[in-house]
């Protein structure tokens, strides 16, 4: 039997975007940018516990939305609802080609968090070699990066706009204005205000940024990676589809519905886990 | 005819304009790297914001010229050469490339930014200021002055049609028309050909722009849909021989081809405070390859009108250096068979000279001028752009006359601005830079918005530069106040007003021999001054900086091995032969991302915050950009792998040791490791190439 395990969510990653290099502190020449009152940027993928959110802007937090077995969903399912995270420090990985093409970075590490209000936490990594799981993405073939990278991007995508709330990028962006205008007029703190203008001025732009941030929040990548190193369990007997910690699990999710000027995406996907209950 | 008229001439002058655009980029980068961005407890979070947005737009102009570098290869490549990565190493005085200034590795400040507006100033306004130079200097009769005023501005900036209105009493009254042609010839005839049959329409918008420029004292331009309230003429109407540019990115491009009036500017001639006249012109739209001819007659005819002593115009003209220099041209050039010097005071200047040449040899039907193949040139598709204008990077293809017009009108657009549309412009974004950098220098005389970056660091005294490069002379004897240690305000009041460079007062006077040299050094050592006595003056140099510091010496040679090698992928790949599509690939997607971006850029901020020298621990080093050699074309396709693969293995081995160093960046590990993964790949790449 296999257990699907149904998750959707905003994201948070606070990353330069080429053509800054991978470790740019603060962002200068691609969309991305530090405001003048955050930290520097940690490349982080948070699914939760966002840092320095910024707002007006999504609320950051990833759940499972719906459990199936063999296809017939189970709505009372212990895990439905359960928090899902990737382990810090997931990074999406590139190096503006050094180490793959462009846009299609893959994720590193990769490796799914599930855990309930009542105890369960279900946890599994994708590594690169069993054997040796101190390898880096540095240390690796071609070929096994190539297993994790981006399987396709696309643009426009309409259930990218459904599922994520985006709706019209057009009428998304101009929502975005209008708050952060209303924002800046109620802020009386200087050092927010000059926060809330970068933001604006962002907006401003005529440039090819612009017509990015327009694009990004409809596109999506997706991905179809192996979860392959060791599975933990905790709390899981209790429920009666226990996920197999022996053989393979797959996570197939997308990401996209990128709100540059939040720093946050949308994720939606499936975990495919094999029972220990055997059709 | 003259300047560019031939295909040697054109290649020439493109190889020209290509080291121009690397040698300006290089400039923006460094300084743009040098602007702080990091939250610092002397800069107030409301000034990071302005200081995190002079640094995003200095950088994106350099992408831009990165674009037009690309696009003048192209260019090459369409008439048949090969492309040029070749520059002079910095700093280079005023005047090595034409009049432009001096270019110089400095870091970000309000005398670079306003150098940098210098190079992008659109060639109107230069035009203008030179005029009014002019009849400061000579005085005379406003009606006259103004006739020389159309004509120079109305050759120059390639206008068809233009009227001078001058003020009498409170009232702007009409003084004199250009046509566009000849002077002799009869004016309504070319009036009726320049306005296309519709006068009246152009008439208001001519005379709205008039008023306005009257009452706001600035140049007003616009361009002009030509079907807006026009009764523009078919596109058969169109003379044959007049090149129809489509497509063109600007307002007054996409107005380009239909006919019809293009674009109208209104430009107010103010002389002391007061404006005494407005001069406006109107064109239709480009322009024929004889108007060389007309122009070069022109300027005789006026000329010949009188001998030099009694003929004020002529000695206007003579003194004017666009057409002393066409007149010495059309007089002088022998047979052609080098190429003539090219002279001109702006960018764009420079490139309405190269479009004049393609227009002349484009549309000679004894010339077949577009003999490159098409697939020799680099665009967006081979850079791997996810579309056309990524990163504000869109070089075009060239296949014949219009789109190598297209291609030129980009850059020269991109530099200067559009009529009416300046802002997004080099010159624009940097004017304005200077205006909020001027606001904020005037709120807190302290501020400082760079790093402590040094003038013009070398490694190296490479035989093209100069270890002093000469600035300006100052005509008042200052040396004994020098003597003294001291500097005289004359001195100080010589490089406000010739250089535009305000010295520290607590400045450092050195006596390097007394009487005759003498160093000035500001207070942090960053930049360093050298003074020497000639006869009734002092003449100004200004020095480079000897990279002393080992840690600093070592970084720069890195990144001068990395740009080497990014210069020699790119030369290959510009001039590339039968490379398979995977080739390149690989070779636009390793040069471009990953090693400018992953590579240089890291080495150029580490290279900004290691010492520069031990005399002065807070100075800091940058990228020097120095080429070591004529770098030439690696001819063997597949032996250049080996060289790639070998230079990129000695940048990762050099990464690895420095990274073991105290004085090493925790930036450095991550750098070896994709240097390292890079020559890999590239090891890889040359391994399937060699025989078996």
């Amino acid at each position: 039997m296999n257990l699907s395990i149904h998750f959707e969510g905003w994201f948070q990653c606070r990353m330069a975007t080429d053509p800054d290099p991978t470790d740019e502190p603060r962002g200068v020449s691609g969309t991305a940018f530090a405001l003048v009152t955050e930290p520097n940027f940690d490349r982080v993928i948070r699914f939760q516990n966002p840092v320095a959110a910024r707002a007006p802007g999504p609320k950051v937090g990833v759940q499972v939305t719906n459990v199936d077995v063999d296809g017939t969903s189970q709505a009372e399912h212990a895990l439905v609802g359960a928090r899902v995270s990737l382990v810090s420090p997931a990074q999406f990985i590139e190096q503006n080609g050094a180490i793959v093409a462009p846009n299609t970075a893959f994720i590193d590490p990769l490796h799914f968090l599930i855990t309930t209000p009542s105890g369960i936490s279900i946890s599994r990594a994708a590594l690169w070699d069993l054997a040796d799981p101190s390898l880096s993405y540095f240390d690796v073939s071609d070929e096994l990066l190539q297993a994790r990278q981006v399987k396709k991007l696309e643009i426009n995508v309409d259930e990218v706009k459904s599922a994520s709330g985006v709706g019209d990028p057009l009428v998304f962006v101009a929502e975005r204005v209008r708050q952060l205008k209303a924002a800046l007029a109620a802020e009386t703190d200087d050092n927010l205000r000059a926060g809330l203008e970068q933001r604006l001025d962002a907006f401003a732009r005529t440039d090819w940024q612009t017509e990015r941030l327009y694009l990004l929040l409809a596109a999506r990548v997706n991905y179809e990676v192996d979860l392959n190193g060791p599975a933990v369990l905790d709390g899981a007997d209790s429920l009666t589809d226990r996920p197999d910690a022996e053989r393979v699990w797959r996570a197939a999710f997308w990401m996209g519905a990128w709100d540059n000027d939040a720093l946050c995406g949308y994720v939606k996907g499936t975990l495919l886990i094999p029972t220990g209950l055997r059709s | 005819m003259i300047g560019i008229d031939s295909r040697r001439d054109l290649i020439y002058a493109l190889s020209e304009a290509a080291a121009i655009e690397h040698a300006l980029l290089c400039q923006y980068l460094f300084a743009g790297y040098s602007i702080r961005r990091s939250p610092a407890a002397d800069v107030p979070a409301t000034r990071l914001k302005d200081l995190q947005s002079w640094a995003g737009t200095v950088l994106l102009v350099a992408r831009e010229e990165m674009e037009h570098l690309g696009t003048v290869c192209n260019l090459l490549a369409s008439i048949g050469a090969a492309p040029n990565f070749r520059r002079p190493n910095f700093p280079q005085p005023t005047r090595y490339f034409g009049e432009i200034a001096a270019f110089s590795l400095e870091r970000f400040s309000f005398d670079t930014v306003r150098r940098f507006a210098e190079f992008e100033k659109p060639e109107f306004l230069h035009l203008r200021e030179t005029i009014i130079r002019l009849i400061e200097t000579y005085g005379g009769g406003p009606r006259d002055d103004l006739d020389i005023v159309m004509e120079t501005i109305g050759v120059d900036g390639l206008w068809d049609y233009g009227e001078s209105w001058i003020l009498a009493g409170d009232e702007l009254e009409f003084a004199t028309v250009w046509t566009g042609r000849r002077v002799s010839r009869r004016v309504d005839e070319l009036k009726e050909r320049a306005l296309q049959g519709s006068p009246d329409a152009a008439r208001d918008v001519m005379a709205r722009l008039i008023q306005e420029a009257y009452a706001s004292r600035r140049w007003i331009s616009e361009a002009v849909d030509p079907q807006a309230g026009m009764d523009a003429p078919a596109e058969e109407d169109t003379p044959a021989d007049e090149p129809v540019v489509e497509g063109a990115s600007t307002a007054l491009g996409a107005a380009a081809g239909r006919g019809g009036l293009n674009a109208a500017a209104a430009v107010p001639i103010i002389i002391g405070d007061r404006v005494r006249a407005v001069v406006a012109f109107l064109y239709r739209t480009y322009h024929h390859a004889h108007e060389d001819d007309d122009y070069v007659n022109t300027v005789f005819d006026a000329l010949n009108e009188g001998p030099d002593e009694t003929n004020r115009l002529a000695r206007l003209l003579r003194r004017h250096d666009v057409v002393k220099s066409m007149v010495a041209t059309a007089s002088t050039d022998g047979r052609g068979l080098m190429p003539d010097r090219l002279d001109f005071s702006t960018i764009g200047g420079f490139y309405r000279q190269i479009r004049k040449g393609f227009l002349a040899l484009g549309t000679d039907p004894f010339l077949q001028l577009f003999i490159g193949p098409v697939d020799a040139q680099i665009t967006s598709k081979e850079i791997g752009l996810p579309f056309p204008g990524w990163h504000n990077v869109d070089p075009g293809r060239i296949s014949d006359l219009t789109s190598a017009l297209k291609a030129i009108d980009q850059i020269i657009v991109e530099g200067e601005g559009a009529p009416g549309h300046n802002a997004t412009s080099h010159y624009g974004r940097f004017l304005a830079i200077a205006d909020e950098l001027g606001s904020a220098l005037a709120d807190d005389p302290a501020f400082e918005p760079a790093a402590p970056v040094a003038s013009n660091p070398v490694v190296r005294l490479h035989s093209d530069i100069q270890p002093e490069v000469f600035l300006f002379e100052i005509t008042s004897d200052v040396s004994t106040p020098l003597d003294r240690g001291t500097l005289p305000p004359a001195l100080v009041d010589g490089f406000l007003k010739r250089a535009n460079i305000t010295l520290a007062i607590d400045a450092r006077v050195d006596v390097v021999e007394k009487g005759i040299a003498w160093r000035i050094t500001d207070p942090r050592g960053r930049q360093v001054f050298s003074c020497r006595r000639a006869p009734k003056r002092v003449d100004v140099y200004q020095t480079i900086t000897r990279l002393e510091s080992e840690f600093a010496v070592d970084l720069a040679d890195l990144f001068n091995a990395a740009y080497e090698v990014m210069l020699l992928m790119l030369i290959r790949l510009y001039a590339h032969t039968d490379e398979s599509a995977d080739d390149l690939k690989m070779l636009a997607g390793i040069a471009f991302l990953p090693l400018m971006t992953q590579v240089l850029r890291p080495l150029t901020e580490m290279l900004m915050e290691a010492p520069a020298t031990p005399r002065y621990p807070a100075l800091r080093a940058g990228p020097t950009f120095e080429i070591y050699h004529d770098l030439r074309m690696l001819p063997h396709r597949d032996g250049a792998w080996f060289i790639f693969h070998e230079r990129m293995q000695d940048i990762a081995d050099e990464c690895g040791r420095l990274a073991g160093l105290p004085e090493a960046s925790p930036r450095m590990p991550l750098l070896h490791r994709n240097v390292a993964r890079l020559a890999d790949r590239l090891g890889e790449i040359a391994a399937a190439k060699r025989p078996s």
